[in-house]
């Protein structure tokens, strides 16, 4: 009698070992699916920051032909006419700013790649954390003559 | 009861702990789930109302001179009694335009960002939609 109950406590323990191990596997799907969700947030949410950047309209000037080109015809225009001169790309900086501190704000680092050509301009500030996920959304425009990529990290 | 008996008492004891510990955490990583998913479906379905009621785009503009008188007629969502949508210009927190609708909020408020193109005197510009949302 007393060896049969203590062979059941061990079939119980044996149960509940076979269960937790499979409540264990079961957590770790489910984790890993959460985690793909979140990340399939994160890439769509920063492909539309993106988009919305590049449709904005440059600020108007008197007389400017550009004034009512979004960013991304400006920066095709750019890529055509050769290097940019300081206050051309003071000009882009102050159409990307406000989408990185929006995204910054919210989301996490953020930094914008543009590459005209051979020449590749920085936004923003790059940080790479050890480890880290970082997301990027990469446009090119103008056949490829302007590569555009944004970068969210954490 | 000798000590075969007795081990077999505590072991059982033992096993039933290990149940109920991993039964509770099984619980709980379901309530979570069930609550995220939650969340997230309401948020896709405001999306697609706003969209529908021309109060965001996601490839459009939206004009920010718009009259607010038939917004008292708006039908919302199921199980959304009010919100607050706030349009400004992306990098600046001034507001653009300010929408009350609905009832004064309850609870809890389902509050997120979206970026989107908005027209402010006569040029398309990148802006922000603050949208707060309750049941």
């Amino acid at each position: 009698m007393a060896l049969r109950k203590d062979h059941q406590g061990m079939a119980v323990l044996v149960d509940a070992l076979i269960f937790l191990v499979a409540l264990s596997i079961l957590v770790a799907v489910v984790h890993s699916t959460t985690d793909k969700g979140t990340s399939d947030d994160r890439t769509g949410l920063l492909r539309s920051y993106h988009s919305v950047m590049l449709s904005a309209e440059l600020p108007g000037e008197d007389g400017s032909s550009m004034s009512s080109a979004t960013l991304g015809d400006y920066l095709i225009a750019l890529s055509i006419s050769g290097a940019p001169d300081e206050e051309q790309v003071e000009r882009i900086e102050g159409m990307v700013n406000g989408t990185i501190t929006e995204l910054e704000r919210t989301e996490g680092r953020t930094w914008l790649v543009i590459e005209l050509g051979t020449l590749t301009f920085h936004f923003g500030s790059v940080y790479l954390e050890e480890g880290g996920d970082v997301y990027a959304d990469r446009r090119e425009l103008g056949g490829g003559s302007v590569v555009s990529t944004l970068f969210l990290s954490g | 009861m000798d000590r075969e008996g007795v081990g077999g008492f505590l072991e059982s004891i033992l096993a039933v702990m290990v149940v109920i510990t991993a039964s509770s955490v099984f619980m709980v990583v379901l309530a979570s789930g069930t609550l995220q998913v939650d969340g997230d479906f309401a948020k896709g379905d405001l999306i697609s109302w706003l969209a529908e009621n021309g109060l965001y785009s996601e490839n459009g503009v939206i004009h920010m001179d718009g009259s607010n008188e038939d917004m008292d007629a708006l039908s919302f969502p199921e199980e959304i009694s009010g919100m607050t949508l706030t349009y400004r210009s992306s990098g600046n927190s001034t507001p653009i335009r300010s929408l009350n609708l609905g009832s004064r909020p309850l609870g809890d408020v389902l509050a997120f960002q979206l970026p989107l193109l908005i027209e402010l005197n006569g040029r398309v510009v990148a802006g922000i939609m603050e949208v707060r949302a309750w049941h």
